[in-house]
């Protein structure tokens, strides 16, 4: 359930910084962020499924999403960074695991390309 | 235009916009007191725990109670038509039964209801704690809102159908859903109201949707019951045919002992793998035509409505089980099942507690914002904005000074006090309309901090009357062992009155006056250097 | 103003109930699954007949309406009898 709740914040988190009244705190331009908004949200249905079945999985997620979005307004109406900081440091480390020019890491340590 | 608008608007949005701010203005008091009191009674057995804190039950096995509870049951009501009895679970540790009297000879005047037995499972007898409604208060309140049947159910089932329409028209007038999903403004009047109103309604749309819409389908056999009237040739043959319970018989007359219902119990549960029994049904008990049925819990899946399995009083024999539901019945008890919340684990719970704290937020935020857009600064209020004002404070400040008020009493009340269950409720009552009726002396902004800080006191005095008059209030355990219950109720009486202070604190503070935009003075800035 | 109200109150409640009994009485499959179908679904039907009746301009065709929906499956119902 922890994960879930996790997933869901910073879904909610992506989506809020993709509308306008964020747009200074966007870390990468809207559409990766909705993208990746709704991948997170999905990912918590995918987990509250898996664990609970179809019927109480959807009702556990639905739950959970509602309440991380809430949690994640009030947050946001008083501490806008410390809201979203938690989604700006995964988009951080995931950006730390690749090379510039976004070569990917192979796995003995050579670059492929460039 | 101030007040009342007699003509409805035209265009899509704007009738759906007016309707919404009717409905939800007429059955926004009720709707509050009723979200309230049916979030706080998702913890309603709980809630009873704590209100009788003489009782420290240790789990007994069902079978145990039900063999219990029956052999109490023929010393106390050996003739009845039929027993209820209700089986202890994870969070209830009692066995709670109720008579059905046989219908006395005629001539004879009929016999009053009996009241609820609760049964202690360590003494297989009557409890001895202090007798009081408990959660069943905050419960009923919820869906019977204190009035005689059946009216309180009508006004609650109305007040639902308002909801609903509220939801559906806001859905609808609701513009751009998305540009401001997350978007709260504090301190800006109308516009903060108005940004609450849609955080709350938007992000939970789902539970708000759900929980109006299952809410009157659990009555509906009261509220649409001609559909059955035209199947069924009598009620009770419907509510047969959706529960699988076999068609009534009559007693025989010849008295016959009951048979082992444990041993009943048993076989049932080994039928349901992984099942509970949560209930049984006893018709004629102690006649050579007695019928045990078996329940199974509710919580053991989403379909609130357990199968049933019926054994025959004598022997034990079984006689018939409920056949799996078909779509429509099974649709019905899964509605139920949401509603209730009976299948959720405690944590799940505790998440469906928030999401209705949420709808509370709703609906409150709702009446405010009536209230604000409608302010003038600086002119005198409308008839009709100081009467919802007045309302407003007495339905939303006032209510959980009267829901502490019942808490509260229950500790002051001494313990084996005639009648003390009904003195908690008349506590109840008694409170909220008193603190309602303080708050009108006031002028209105002073009267929502005022109310607002009462209620805070009363639910931090909760936990400090606990301690004082029993012996399991924080002092014992917040770092003791095994009174987790006690120690969460407690803490959960403080985060309420924590929220209650924030929200006096700021109902008090004095409203920026709206400032004139400032005009940009012209000013010839020196060229910077390079 | 007012009897747009009190037909959308009372009158969609008829209506409702009318059209619910008469859905239980003709949906086939058994009685109880017809039942519970027609009762859980009456709901949404009512509040869609409250949103029409303020939202449908003329006041006369609201008021038709509803009354002729509440009528003529309450009159089907009572020619046709119980279910069997």
């Amino acid at each position: 359930m922890l994960a879930e709740l996790c997933l869901s914040y910073c879904g909610m988190a992506a989506l809020a910084l993709a509308t306008y009244r964020l747009r200074d705190l966007r870390p990468v331009p809207v559409g990766p962020l909705r993208a990746a908004g709704m991948v997170l949200l999905a990912g918590a249905l995918a987990g509250a499924v898996l664990r609970l079945g179809a019927g109480q999985g959807v009702v556990a997620f639905l739950a959970t999403a509602g309440l991380a979005g809430i949690a994640l307004v009030l947050i946001l109406s008083a501490r806008p960074r410390v809201a979203v900081s938690p989604l700006l440091f995964a988009v951080r480390v995931a950006g730390a695991t690749r090379r510039p020019m976004g070569t990917a890491l192979h796995p003995d340590g050579a670059s492929a390309g460039g | 235009m101030t007040g009342v608008q007699d003509e409805v608007p035209q265009g899509l949005r704007k009738v759906m916009a007016w309707i919404h701010g009717w409905l939800g203005l007429l059955a926004g008091w009720m709707l509050f007191a009723m979200f309230l009191t049916g979030t706080a009674s998702y913890f309603r057995p709980e809630i009873t725990q704590w209100m009788q804190p003489e009782m420290r039950a240790a789990p007994v096995p069902p079978e145990r109670s039900a063999a219990d509870a029956v052999r109490y049951l023929q010393t106390l009501a050996g003739d009845a038509a039929q027993w209820a009895i209700y089986l202890p679970d994870t969070r209830t540790a009692v066995t709670r039964a109720y008579v059905q009297d046989a219908p006395p000879p005629p001539g004879s005047p009929p016999k009053k209801r009996r009241p609820e037995i609760v049964i202690d499972p360590a003494t297989g007898v009557q409890t001895t704690a202090r007798d009081t409604r408990g959660g069943e208060q905050f419960y009923r309140f919820h869906f019977q809102l204190q009035l005689p049947h059946p009216w309180g159910r009508w006004l609650a089932g109305l007040c639902g159908m308002f909801m609903l329409v509220a939801i559906i028209s806001g859905v609808i007038t609701h513009k751009r859903i998305f540009a401001d999903f997350f978007l709260l403004r504090w301190g800006k009047g109308q516009r903060s109201w108005l940004d609450a109103h849609n955080v709350s309604a938007v992000l939970a749309l789902p539970y708000h949707a759900m929980i109006t819409y299952t809410g009157l389908i659990t009555l509906a056999a009261l509220y649409m019951p001609w559909p059955a009237r035209t199947n069924f040739p009598t009620p009770d043959a419907y509510y047969r045919a959706m529960t699988g319970e076999p068609p009534e018989t009559p007693a025989t007359g010849r008295a016959v002992p009951l048979a082992s219902v444990s041993a009943m119990v048993r076989a049932a549960e080994r039928e349901w793998p992984g099942g509970r029994a949560s209930r049984l049904i006893v018709r004629h008990p102690g006649d050579a035509a007695a019928t045990v049925t078996v329940v199974r819990h509710a919580g053991d899946g989403m379909n609130a409505r357990g199968a049933t399995i019926t054994y025959a009083g004598t022997d034990g024999r079984r006689l018939a089980a409920s056949a799996p539901p078909g779509a429509g019945v099974a649709t019905a008890g899964v509605m139920l099942g949401l509603h209730l919340g009976s299948f959720a684990g405690p944590a799940m719970r505790w998440l469906f507690f928030l999401l209705g704290l949420t709808g509370t937020a709703m609906v409150g935020t709702g009446l405010l914002l009536w209230t604000a857009k409608r302010r003038r600064p600086g002119a005198a209020p409308f008839l009709g904005l100081r009467l919802v004002e007045r309302l407003n404070i007495a339905a939303v400040a006032a209510l959980p000074a009267g829901m502490a008020a019942f808490l509260l009493a229950n500790r002051l009340i001494p313990a084996g006090q005639a009648g003390r269950a009904d003195t908690e409720v008349a506590a109840m009552f008694w409170i909220w309309g008193g603190v309602a009726v303080a708050g009108w002396l006031r002028p209105a902004r002073r009267a929502w901090a005022e109310t607002l800080a009462l209620s805070a006191v009363l639910f931090a005095a909760i936990p400090v009357v606990n301690a004082i008059t029993t012996d399991r209030g924080l002092d014992r355990t917040l770092f003791g062992d095994g009174d987790a219950l006690f120690r969460a109720f407690d803490l959960a009486m403080l985060a309420i009155a924590l929220l209650l202070a924030f929200g006096a604190s700021r109902a008090g503070r004095r409203p920026v006056p709206a400032r004139a935009p400032r005009r940009r003075i012209e000013r010839k800035e020196p060229a910077h250097a390079g | 103003m007012a009897a747009r109200a009190s037909t959308a109150l009372l009158g969609g409640y008829a209506a409702t109930a009318a059209i619910a009994t008469l859905a239980a009485r003709l949906l086939p499959g058994t009685a109880v699954e017809a039942t519970a179908w027609a009762m859980t679904v009456s709901f949404l039907l009512y509040a869609a007949i409250v949103l029409w009746a303020f939202a449908e301009r003329r006041l006369m065709r609201v008021i038709a309406t509803i009354w002729l929906a509440a009528l003529v499956p309450a009159g089907i119902v009572a020619a046709i009898g119980l279910r069997p």
